[in-house]
């Protein structure tokens, strides 16, 4: 690579290339300074982004706990230096990190969920059906693989927390519950069976089905 | 090492003097550690990602020199670049999802993510022009590479590259500009 880089320094800096691609752009900073500067100004536009996720879950269980392990390694610590910084842990940390813990569970779960949701729906080898009910029944839909390896079920009201159960050999499966996810509330199944044909719950009342044809 | 400052490190980190590796974790690996978490979603696994990447860096002559400008945020890019190889690693083991990553999607799919929780960056990204502004989410949040986002948004590759460039450009101005008002 002789040419400069340009844009692939902002591509670089977001993750969006691909390992050989990484490796020759590296080796071509080790010889270009204007290259490595320009690459710098791209890696600190991308640690606002950086920053701004650390800082959501600055308090969290995870990474104080992460941190703590790393801080240990690094300090022999007295046992009554230990004693005190678990009691301080203990008294800081339960409340706000079990919160925010939960919440660093639930956006990373959000976010692998979105990426096997926008992956999968890529593969256009899926259908889609619509809840059916009574006038009261809630609106929503479920999108599935031909296959039954994935369904996600699609609710149009995000203030009801439904079960979505599995009806099969007049037994309602209990599959997991709807989660608000912006305008809607969604679940997201992967399962190795052809489920054909789905309920939303309320309680243990069923306010909508839906019949799937593979 | 207490008083020493950014610079007075980063200019150690460059020369290996062996005070500065230690510092590093000490100053920065909660940062470090959340970089690698947010892709990997583990923590055991981004401390591990973390304890690679700084090791490997630092068997690296000149991986980093200061005419990079600054270590934290050198730093920060390396750790998260380590996961998403980790993390591509992984899903290259699901066919489906590789196979699905080459095919295009329904562009209404690609919105800002609820999990972009962070307002600062939410109303930063709502500014971007919506094109600028898919291409970003997907490279960032979905770690999606340039060749991915060009299939998944039908548009030529040097598009791709273009929208990605600005979009970060510009998401950096604007989320400046938030913090000096």
């Amino acid at each position: 690579m002789t040419a400069h880089i340009d844009e692939l320094a902002d591509l670089y800096a977001l993750g969006a290339l691909d390992d050989d691609e990484r490796a020759h752009l590296d080796a071509h900073l080790a010889l270009c300074d204007i290259c490595t500067a320009r690459v710098g100004e791209a890696e600190a536009a991308a640690l606002l982004l950086i920053e701004a996720e650390s800082q959501l879950e600055a308090n969290s269980h995870a990474t104080s706990r992460a941190s703590n392990v790393v801080a240990l390694r690094k300090h022999q610590f007295s046992l009554r230096e230990f004693a005190l910084a678990v009691a301080a842990a203990l008294i800081i940390g339960i409340i706000p990190t079990s919160y925010f813990g939960v919440q660093m569970m639930h956006m990373s779960q959000s976010m692998r969920t979105q990426n096997q949701l926008v992956t999968r729906l890529a593969s256009n080898d899926y259908r889609r059906v619509a809840f059916a009910g009574d006038a009261n029944a809630p609106s929503g839909h479920v999108m599935y693989a031909n296959d039954g390896s994935w369904y996600y079920i699609v609710v149009d009201d995000p203030s009801r927390p439904l079960r979505v159960a599995w009806q099969h050999n007049g037994i309602d499966h209990i599959l997991g519950t709807v989660a608000k996810n912006g305008h809607q509330a969604v679940l997201y199944l992967a399962q190795s069976s052809k489920m054909d044909s789905l309920a939303l719950m309320d309680g243990t009342s069923i306010v909508a089905s839906a019949k799937l044809a593979f | 090492m207490e008083g020493r400052s950014d610079e007075d490190l980063a200019r150690a980190f460059a020369s290996h003097e062996a005070w500065a590796f230690d510092e590093v974790y000490t100053r920065w690996s909660p940062l470090l550690i959340s970089a690698a978490y947010h892709v990997l979603g583990n923590t055991d696994d981004a401390r591990d990602c973390l304890q690679d990447a700084l090791t490997r860096l630092w068997r690296t002559p000149g991986a980093y020199t200061p005419a990079r400008g600054s270590l934290r945020a050198f730093l920060a890019v390396c750790v998260r670049n380590a996961a998403i190889s980790q993390q591509r690693s992984i899903r290259r083991r699901n066919a489906l999802i590789d196979r699905a990553a080459l095919e295009p999607i329904v562009h209404d799919e690609i919105v800002i993510p609820d999990f972009v929780e962070n307002e600062r960056v939410r109303s930063a990204l709502t500014s971007l022009p919506e094109d600028h502004r898919r291409a970003l989410v997907l490279a960032y949040y979905h770690q999606k590479t340039h060749t991915e986002i060009a299939a998944l948004l039908e548009a030529p590759l040097g598009t791709i590259k273009s929208r990605i460039s600005h979009g970060l450009r510009k998401l950096a101005l604007a989320m400046n500009t938030q913090a000096n008002t």
